[in-house]
């Protein structure tokens, strides 16, 4: 997309060399006519005849087209606006690019937080129902520690407690979450809950 | 990590029966980069772990007895006057450039004697005759004490216990844990035929590995709500330092690490408390009389500390 630009804008710096090489060549010989006298007076006083010799020699200036002129006008002008669409596409790309990857990092982290909330919304579903089956968490209490606990009082619970337990802990102290592990966690869950229902259900029939 | 961790706990647990809690925390120790403190009673296996611990690990191993006549000079080494070339006194390495050294009964020798360890341990480098060498890498001091005995020993001051990462008791096994230790050892004793199942540069890269265990912001302000607990408790004339806040991260990163997870989860930090925090109490005098215990406080502090988790 941007091959052609460059090439133009190459073409235009060489036409602008090119002319403003011209135009510097000239310019000794213009400053030359003006200088030459103030060199010729002060050198007059050292050099003496030698400098007389030249006065009358005026060197010929050499005006420069005015196509050419127009030309390095018009260059300039297409140069400046080449350089500014340039700079635009450049950043415009840059911009581009960096939605894009926000969008795909926005994707793959939004996932991870929501498998993070699935995860830890389990978990405290089920710390809910064990409070309810009067197991509730001492607040010294390891994951680890109450799943033992847990599974010690009721052994029906003890399987899906510690399933959970496993995939809340990396979720809660790794920040590793995946959505495999947050249907997992779910499903954990509703082994627990059902557990505690039954539990509850005996209990009652006692 | 926990392939290493493994190999090197089944060769140490050949020799040691039955106490596969403190290899694990042996090693945890190592794995942190620090020192450790065996305190129990004679006969209960703390010469032998340190033994397994260098030959498992394949690491170069250096056993002093600490007596009231050891001088500083025989552990960290002396100039001796060889009469030849430039320098006719030449720096002869004691023991303490070994990878592992044990320092067996280690409050039998004097302060003096003692503190020559210190810098050794601190910076893992030896200043002798104006000069500073560096010791080699890894290095590891494994002490001995009994806790029992106290005539003609020097109690360790504070400032040394801190240097110890922890401090472990091996403990009498029980009766069906002797009895597998007696059937092991009828023929001949394990240590023997002990081969290294390790070496040093997989220790250091097994050491970068628990280095970058992940601690959570919640699992270290679990650590320090510890460190900080120790600090208000009224039976103590000195708490845990920060020293002992970084002993408890590092030393709950291994076992992380050797239990196979990326991340610190609070079991690690509850498991490492005691070895970690339990030498760095020191107890009032009162406190002790009215049967306060180091180990007592750091359980209490473990049982009221809110461990993170879901409110």
């Amino acid at each position: 997309e941007l091959l052609p630009l460059v090439a133009g804008m190459l073409l235009v710096l060489v036409v602008l060399a090119w002319g403003m090489s011209a135009y510097l060549n000239d310019e000794p010989r213009t400053v030359g006519t003006a200088g030459g006298t103030s060199q010729q007076a002060a050198g007059s006083e050292a050099a003496g005849s030698e400098a007389a010799g030249e006065e009358g020699g005026e060197a010929p200036r050499v005006d420069l087209p005015v196509w050419m002129l127009l030309a390095i006008g018009a260059s300039s002008l297409l140069v400046i606006a080449a350089g500014g669409y340039l700079i635009f596409v450049v950043l415009r790309t840059r911009q581009e690019r960096e939605q894009e990857r926000l969008a795909a990092g926005g994707a793959a982290g939004s996932d991870a937080v929501r498998a993070t909330h699935r995860v830890r919304v389990a978990y405290a579903r089920y710390l809910e129902g064990l409070a309810a089956a009067g197991l509730g968490r001492g607040e010294a209490e390891t994951p680890l520690e109450l799943a033992g606990r847990a599974g010690d009082a009721l052994p029906a619970l003890a399987g899906p407690a510690n399933t959970l337990t496993r995939l809340y802990e990396p979720v809660r102290y790794g920040a590793l979450a995946d959505e495999a592990g947050a249907d997992a966690a779910e499903a954990a869950l509703a082994a627990c809950l059902t557990a505690l229902a039954e539990r509850g259900n005996n209990t009652e029939e006692e | 990590m926990e392939a290493f961790g493994r190999r090197v706990s089944e060769n140490v647990s050949r020799v040691l029966v039955g106490k596969e809690d403190v290899v694990e925390l042996s090693l945890a120790a190592v794995l942190a980069g620090g020192h450790i403190l065996l305190e129990d009673v004679p006969g209960t296996g703390k010469t032998m772990l340190a033994r397994a611990l260098a030959v498992s690990l394949g690491l170069d191993f250096r056993r002093v007895q600490f007596t009231p006549d050891l001088l500083p000079g025989d552990i960290t080494g002396v100039s001796v006057y060889r009469g030849t070339g430039e320098d006719p006194f030449v720096f002869q390495p004691g023991p303490v450039f070994s990878n592992l050294l044990l320092a067996d009964e280690i409050n039998r020798a004097t302060p003096k004697t003692q503190s020559a360890l210190l810098e050794a341990m601190a910076e893992s480098q030896v200043s002798a005759d104006g000069r500073t060498l560096p010791l080699p890498d890894p290095f590891i001091v494994v002490a001995t004490q009994n806790p029992v005995e106290y005539e003609g020993t020097y109690r360790l001051p504070e400032a040394q216990l801190d240097r110890f990462l922890v401090r472990l008791s091996v403990g009498y096994p029980d009766a069906a844990e002797e009895g597998r230790m007696l059937d092991r050892l009828r023929l001949a004793h394990p240590i023997g035929s002990l081969g290294p199942v390790s070496g040093a540069p997989e220790l250091l890269e097994a050491r970068r590995a628990a280095r970058a265990v992940h601690v959570s912001d919640d699992i270290r302000d679990y650590v320090v709500a510890l460190v900080q607990g120790t600090r208000s408790l009224q039976e103590l004339y000195l708490a845990a330092s920060p020293r002992a806040s970084l002993a408890l991260q590092a030393v709950a990163q291994a076992l992380a690490g050797l239990s196979g997870r990326a991340f610190v989860a609070p079991d690690d930090v509850k498991r490492a408390a005691l070895p970690v925090l339990g030498h760095r109490l020191m107890l009032r005098a009162e406190s002790r009389l009215r049967g306060a215990s180091a180990a007592g406080l750091v359980r209490a502090l473990l049982d009221r500390t809110p461990v993170p988790v879901e409110a």
